[in-house]
């Protein structure tokens, strides 16, 4: 076989490797808990619980020294298992907490908060759950810590003392 | 056509490797299959067409208020929050399998509704959901 | 100018001065100037302790608990004992990546200083620059260790506490300084090609820097599968993991290498497999690197890592290995084969086993990414299971040693003397050693594990013969302890295979278990609280006939982050483990678990794969002393 034969044939086996391990890489199978941890929060813009006019945007995270970003749902029940220790840390903290209502209905939420607390600065609404799979969640509730806009640490499931603690041990 | 005696015995030795070859492909193909071990979510087990004569794993979250015991035998229910499956198992517990959590079991079907369990497989921490279970989550949530 | 920032200047700066040395020797080679290399030399230097600074800074930011940078906070914390605070900086995906590139700029740098043809020096440092070069710009783009947090936190989130053990202190290092080595064979060999200069002087040179990462990976596996025996506490210590695969693959590769250039060296002969051998050993190494941190694979080994990275490894992954192939394939160094060749030669036995090798290696190849194309192509997920590699790898292995038993014992050219004079010695004295063990010692008698001990013996009995027969003066030990360690290896892994026993059961103080042979009697426990745990032991007495071992396994409880872990209570000796683990369950809340595990030979295992490095490690000495 001559040399420009076996390179051909070297080209297509690798382009084939690469297509298949791409496939691979790009299936949504792959699931790890940090996998968006160290990387910038993606752009969205999302219409305020309260009132539709207003709306929230990434851009105003990006340069907050510490946001904790809540995803929930009025229809699940961990969410108001970890709701206590979301209203306590509102309560003693000046980390801002931002809640992303996920898949539910307005009227809904709105009642939940009303009942159980607002321990949020602001809410915005995810009806069909989008911006949260590109924050990377599989589920709800899921919590992220953002420095200057950049995901540094996140909780899957319902959030808990040892996570309260790592947050207030950001700054005094 | 007139061979060489050098041509011919080439010819041997190349048909000789490629039979080698193709028994060595065939049974390392079929070792690989038979040694394969399959992953399914109870709603996938619901679509199967039959019950699979192999080992295979079962992953979901235990069901809360399903784990009891009876005698030496553990009994307890995977959901996907789709379908379930009721497990038999008869071995220890390990540290992190609790109701409400995921849990990956490997062992056979006995049928569509019940699965006798071996092994369940351990996780490494409390955070740590196998991907295949996510998965089966993640489209029921999605919906 | 805290720390960090001089450890990411050191890295940019590395970056325009590798930039630099590759532009002046493209001007070299074009000009055909392959004299006075001092300023070369010079250059490589710089980058080499640039790199250092900036590893040793990055561990200072670990040791003062800087939680300013981003790797520090999320695998520090400042109740961790400070060899772990140490160990930290390279046990996280960033970090391990900086010991990489410094790896490769270690060999880079032990190599241009040393004896060698300054067309070939020149070659080689260019091609090895450019790999630094592509994993600095991998590194600093996509995964810097120094990337910020301002302000900066109070505390760090914590290291997984299954990964706070000295053994995987010195794992990694060990692992890396052996597959990241093969770097610089692979750039040599390539030079090689290159000008033309692949020979047996070629040969010569490369013995010892093939020798060197190969002992080291060597240990590395060890070590690494010796932490998996005590730390995950189910009595194994292989389980045919993707991860633990991916270090197999360069080791088989790089065994191969190893024996295809002595040959190369003795012979002249087999240079396009020893060409092809030096890049695809490397190739493997890659591999493994993309394996591990991808994404793909999920493995409490796998580092968290996300797709996207996953995507630039493999594509730098196949840009290397395409160009690398690219230039053997025009430069293949085919030589005439020698007449007067008859099969009963040491070279031919050498070249029989390398094709094994290879099969070995494909075998291996094959489990470990069939599960992983076949969920991406047809959404299916599924596991590969120990059974398909011991099946198929077993009845070869067990040819792999008789060759491996007589090659040594060939000459190097036609013998006029009979073939496989020695089997009339070795082969009785392996059936009646292996007779006695299976029928005295052993209670599982079976034909697979008969034929283990006759094959594993006979390569015993063979190098033993080896040693005693052979003229003093050309005495090869080192290839003497590790054939012997090997086949020590397989000895103790098949009668610890199929001697192994299991106890499982849910035991309250003072309950007691009989079987198999075994008394297990439940003590008591005690409690015990350190700085960042706290430990519940299990007292356990085991007896046997007439021994009696006392065991004491516990369960930890981790502050931060919470974790439990499981310790392992193992007592050994020359014949075999006492192993004991216990977990807690959630649902059994008044009873504990109860693992006891009766491990043969573990300690044989263990001292076969020194040995095995041993030898390495003595004919890395010797090479190094020969040029």
């Amino acid at each position: 076989m001559n040399i420009k034969y076996r390179i051909i044939i070297l080209t297509v086996t690798l382009l084939i490797i690469f297509a298949l391990f791409l496939k691979v890489l790009n299936s949504n199978k792959i699931y790890q808990p940090n996998q968006m941890i160290g990387k910038k929060i993606p752009e969205f813009i999302l219409e305020d619980l309260f009132d539709k006019k207003i709306k929230i945007s990434s851009k105003e995270l990006l340069d907050k020294d510490f946001v904790v970003i809540n995803i929930w749902a009025s229809w699940c029940i961990p969410c108001r298992v970890e709701h206590p220790l979301l209203m306590n840390l509102k309560k003693n903290n000046q980390i801002s907490i931002i809640g992303i209502n996920y898949k539910d209905e307005r009227i809904n939420a709105k009642n939940f908060l009303k009942t159980y607390g607002n321990p949020y600065q602001l809410v915005g609404v995810d009806s069909n759950g989008e911006v949260s799979i590109q924050l990377g969640a599989y589920g709800v509730p899921e919590t992220y810590v953002l420095n200057k806009g950049k995901i540094i640490f996140k909780n899957i499931g319902p959030i808990n003392e040892d996570f309260v603690t790592k947050i207030l041990q950001l700054k005094k | 056509m007139m061979f060489s005696k050098s041509a011919k015995n080439r010819l041997k030795f190349f048909i000789l490797l490629l039979i080698s070859a193709s028994i060595i492909i065939f049974f390392i193909y079929n070792n690989l299959k038979k040694n394969t071990v399959y992953f399914y979510a109870p709603q996938e087990i619901k679509n199967l067409s039959g019950v699979p004569a192999n080992k295979v794993r079962l992953g979901g979250l235990v069901k809360e208020g399903s784990l009891k015991k009876n005698n030496n035998t553990y009994i307890f229910v995977i959901t996907d929050l789709k379908n379930e499956i009721l497990v038999e198992y008869n071995g220890l517990l390990p540290n992190l399998f609790a109701e409400g959590k995921s849990a990956v079991v490997e062992g056979f079907l006995r049928d569509k509704k019940y699965f006798i369990a071996s092994t369940i497989l351990a996780k490494h921490d409390e955070n740590y959901m196998p991907p295949e279970v996510a998965n089966a989550l993640k489209q029921k949530k999605s919906k | 100018m805290t720390a960090g920032s001089i450890g990411n200047l050191a890295l940019i700066v590395c970056i325009i001065l590798n930039i630099y040395l590759i532009f002046s020797l493209t001007t070299r080679v074009r000009k055909k100037n392959f004299k006075d290399l001092k300023k070369i030399k010079f250059i490589n230097n710089s980058i080499f302790i640039l790199l250092l600074v900036s590893f040793l800074t990055l561990i200072y930011c670990f040791v003062i608990s800087d939680f300013a940078n981003v790797a520090v906070y999320q695998n520090s914390h400042t109740t961790k004992p400070l060899l772990y605070k140490i160990s930290g900086a390279w046990g996280n995906h960033e970090g391990s990546m900086v010991l990489f590139v410094l790896i490769l700029s270690l060999f880079s740098f032990l190599f241009s200083n040393s004896k060698v043809n300054e067309e070939l020096k020149i070659y080689t440092i260019f091609f090895q620059s450019i790999l630094i070069l592509i994993f600095l710009i991998f590194l600093i783009f996509t995964s810097n260790p120094f990337d910020q947090i301002d302000p900066k936190p109070l505390q760090g989130l914590g290291l997984t506490p299954i990964l706070q053990d000295p053994l995987l202190v010195i794992h990694p290092p060990f692992l890396y300084f052996g597959y990241v080595g093969f770097s610089l064979i692979f750039s040599f060999a390539l030079a090689g090609l290159v000008t033309n200069r692949f020979n047996s002087l070629w040969s010569k040179v490369s013995n010892f820097w093939i020798l060197l990462p190969w002992s080291s990976l060597t240990i590395g596996i060890g070590l690494g599968s010796f932490w998996a025996y005590y730390e995950l506490g189910w009595g194994g210590y292989w389980f045919w993991d993707p991860v633990e695969n991916a270090s197999l693959m360069p080791w088989l590769a790089a065994t191969a290498l190893l024996h295809s250039n002595i040959v190369t060296l003795k012979k002249d002969k087999l240079y396009s497999w020893t060409a092809l051998l030096s890049i695809f050993t490397f190739v493997m190494s890659l591999l493994g690197t993309f394996l591990v941190r991808s994404g793909v694979l999920n493995s409490v080994h796998a580092f968290a890592n996300d797709p996207y990275r996953g995507v630039y490894i493999l594509s730098i992954i196949l840009l290397i290995t395409f160009f690398s192939l690219v230039i053997f394939i025009i430069k293949d160094p085919k030589k005439s084969s020698i007449t007067n060749y008859s099969f009963f030669q040491r070279d031919n036995f050498i070249l029989i086993n390398n094709y094994f090798l290879i099969f070995f290696l494909s075998v291996v190849l094959v489990g470990t990414v069939y599960p992983i194309i076949l969920e991406a192509v047809l959404g299916q997920s599924i596991s590969v299971g120990p059974v398909y590699y011991n099946t198929i790898l077993t009845p070869f292995l067990f040819v792999f040693l008789f060759f491996m038993a007589h090659g040594p014992l060939l000459n190097w050219n036609k013998d006029k003397n009979i073939k496989l004079k020695n089997i009339k010695i070795f082969l009785p004295i392996s059936l009646i050693l292996s007779s006695i063990i299976i029928f005295v010692f052993l209670d599982y008698k079976n034909i697979i594990l008969f034929l283990a001990l006759i094959f594993s013996i006979y390569l015993i009995v063979s190098v033993i013969f080896d040693w005693i027969f052979q003229k003093k003066l050309n005495l090869n030990l080192g290839r003497l302890f590790s054939h012997l360690g090997f086949g020590l290896l397989i000895f103790s892994i098949f009668i610890n295979a199929y001697s192994s026993k299991e106890i499982n059961s849910a035991m309250k103080v003072g309950d007691e278990v009989k079987t198999q042979g075994f008394i297990i009697k439940f003590q008591g426990i005690n409690k015990i609280k350190k700085d960042n745990y706290e430990e519940i032991f299990g007292n356990f007495l085991v007896s046997k006939d007439n021994k009696q071992v006392q065991l004491t396994p516990s369960i930890r409880k981790y502050n931060q982050p919470v974790q439990f872990t499981s310790e392992t209570s193992i007592k050994s000796n020359f014949i075999t483990d006492y192993y004991f683990a216990i977990n807690l369950s959630e649902f059994e809340k008044d009873k504990i678990m109860v693992r006891f595990y009766y491990k043969p030979f573990m300690l044989w295992i263990w001292f076969s794969v020194l040995l095995i490095a041993f030898g390495g490690i003595y004919q890395t000495f010797r090479a190094r002393n020969e040029y």
